[in-house]
């Protein structure tokens, strides 16, 4: 199963435009990126373009993809971290996946001690450093809150800027390693010429260092966690409690 | 916070606690006495811990000395003398004394206000 | 009353109880709870036969699953109540 949790929403004409491209190259499920201001929006107009996808005119050959299935993201960027505070309160309860938009260091932090976050992504934007230390690294791994590596960064990007991106990069893998927080890799398009093959983007990151079974991780393995824990969220009422239907007998 | 209070939703539980546990401690003392009075144990350190008083009703249903449950008829003995109610634990020999001088007193009163009333038409 | 929100703070004798999980073995043990002390329960299960057994069990590793007076069912983590029960009422548990 591949999974992408990171695909730029726009309107209605757009998105369906993404939705065949990604279905074409092979992947399982998609999830749209929109902010805070637009959510709404998007969520009117998720059926229709979820009923294109019911008759199997538009997939390639080669690829037996038989489950395509399309949800939404919603992400919050803002510079004020009681703001911050206020959104998290709002859209949790609505969404199945939330995130932040990192980048700034007091954002980075508040972020990283939130339980109630999911995601937070691209904590090297705009920065002259990777963006998370050891400190940071120890509180993401107890609150299980994952960090997202874009591709789409790399892609426009040039020259020395490029080649510090990968350090950056290489940093966060070492802390990955020692600390295990989870780790996801997407690819953040906004057109069609950004959307790549999951076996290709498998094989860009095993060039920078990471392995086998990481890879497979984190492209497969933990955004299934995350969309399947944020189902019961309605039961869950403390750390350790939660409801059910009846005794468990067998 | 004032020193030394705890908020009021603390102390609404602790007093539903002491409920269920006396009542738990009724049930069972026939077959099982020893759990009741391991029962009483629990709800007096409640009672001390969040400095609330043990429920009215259930104020005489244990021993001040050896602090284990009174089940009237079985370990305890009931009986009136000198207008007070002894109430004697069978098991350490502590007797309760509890006066009853002002119920009597009402009594008389109403029984001399209701032979004046009669007496007056 | 005891609702799903109350439980962590509440009393936990009299309730009926099932074992559903013991150091990562599936038990079902159904019964009542008799007693509680810091580190464990007491429970008093029947058996088939009509045999009635007190049996005692370690909170650290086991998860518990309660039925409520209102008929709602709550399971519950061991690790979370290692208290003593009447320290249970004032401690502050994590949210999430």
């Amino acid at each position: 199963m591949y999974l992408d949790l990171n695909i730029k929403g726009n309107n209605y004409d757009s998105d369906l435009i993404l939705a065949k491209e990604a279905n074409h190259w092979g992947w399982n499920h998609i999830s749209f990126n929109y902010k805070n201001n637009n959510y709404y929006n998007a969520s009117a107009y998720l059926d229709q373009i979820k009923k294109n996808f019911t008759n199997k005119d538009f997939t390639n050959k080669n690829f037996t993809n038989k489950d395509f299935t399309i949800d939404l993201r919603c992400e919050i960027s803002n510079n004020n971290c009681n703001q911050i505070q206020k959104n998290i309160r709002n859209f949790r309860p609505k969404t199945k996946c939330l995130s932040v938009l990192g980048g700034d260091s007091k954002v980075n932090r508040v972020a990283c001690e939130n339980i109630k976050i999911d995601i937070l992504s691209r904590p090297y934007f705009k920065r002259k450093d990777c963006g998370i230390n050891h400190v940071l690294a120890k509180e993401a791994s107890e609150n299980n809150v994952a960090i997202e590596l874009c591709f789409k960064d790399i892609l426009n990007s040039y020259l020395s800027y490029r080649a510090k991106l990968l350090m950056y990069f290489r940093d966060i893998i070492n802390l990955y390693r020692k600390f295990e927080f989870p780790l996801i890799l997407s690819s953040g398009a906004s057109s069609i010429y950004d959307i790549r093959n999951p076996i290709d983007l498998t094989y860009f990151f095993k060039d920078i260092g990471l392995k086998d079974d990481e890879v497979l991780n984190s492209i497969s393995n933990t955004p299934l966690n995350i969309l399947k824990f944020n189902e019961n969220r309605d039961n869950l009422i403390l750390k350790g409690v939660k409801k059910i239907e009846g005794f468990n007998e067998t | 916070m004032s020193r030394g209070k705890k908020p009021k939703w603390m102390i609404d539980i602790a007093k539903e606690r002491m409920n269920i546990l006396f009542s738990r401690a009724e049930k069972e003392f026939d077959d099982y006495p020893e759990r009741s009075h391991r029962y009483v144990q629990i709800a007096r350190k409640l009672s001390t811990k969040y400095n609330t008083k043990i429920p009215r009703n259930w104020n005489r249903r244990f021993c001040k000395n050896c602090f284990k449950f009174l089940s009237y008829g079985s370990n305890s003995t009931v009986r009136l003398v000198n207008e007070k109610v002894n109430i004697k634990c069978v098991e350490c020999g502590h007797v309760m004394k509890i006066p009853y001088y002002k119920e009597k007193k009402n009594r008389r009163r109403t029984k001399n206000e209701s032979i004046k009333k009669r007496n007056d038409e | 009353m005891i609702n799903a929100k109350n439980i962590v703070y509440h009393e936990l004798i009299g309730l009926p109880i099932n074992v559903y999980k013991f150091n990562n073995n599936y038990l079902n043990k159904t019964g009542t709870v008799i007693d509680e002390t810091k580190n464990t329960l007491k429970v008093e299960i029947v058996g088939d036969d009509g045999n009635v057994s007190e049996k005692v069990f370690p909170k650290k590793v086991s998860v518990f699953q309660f039925k409520l007076p209102n008929e709602e069912f709550v399971e519950i983590e061991g690790k979370i109540l290692l208290i003593r029960p009447e320290d249970r009422i004032k401690k502050r548990y994590k949210k999430i």
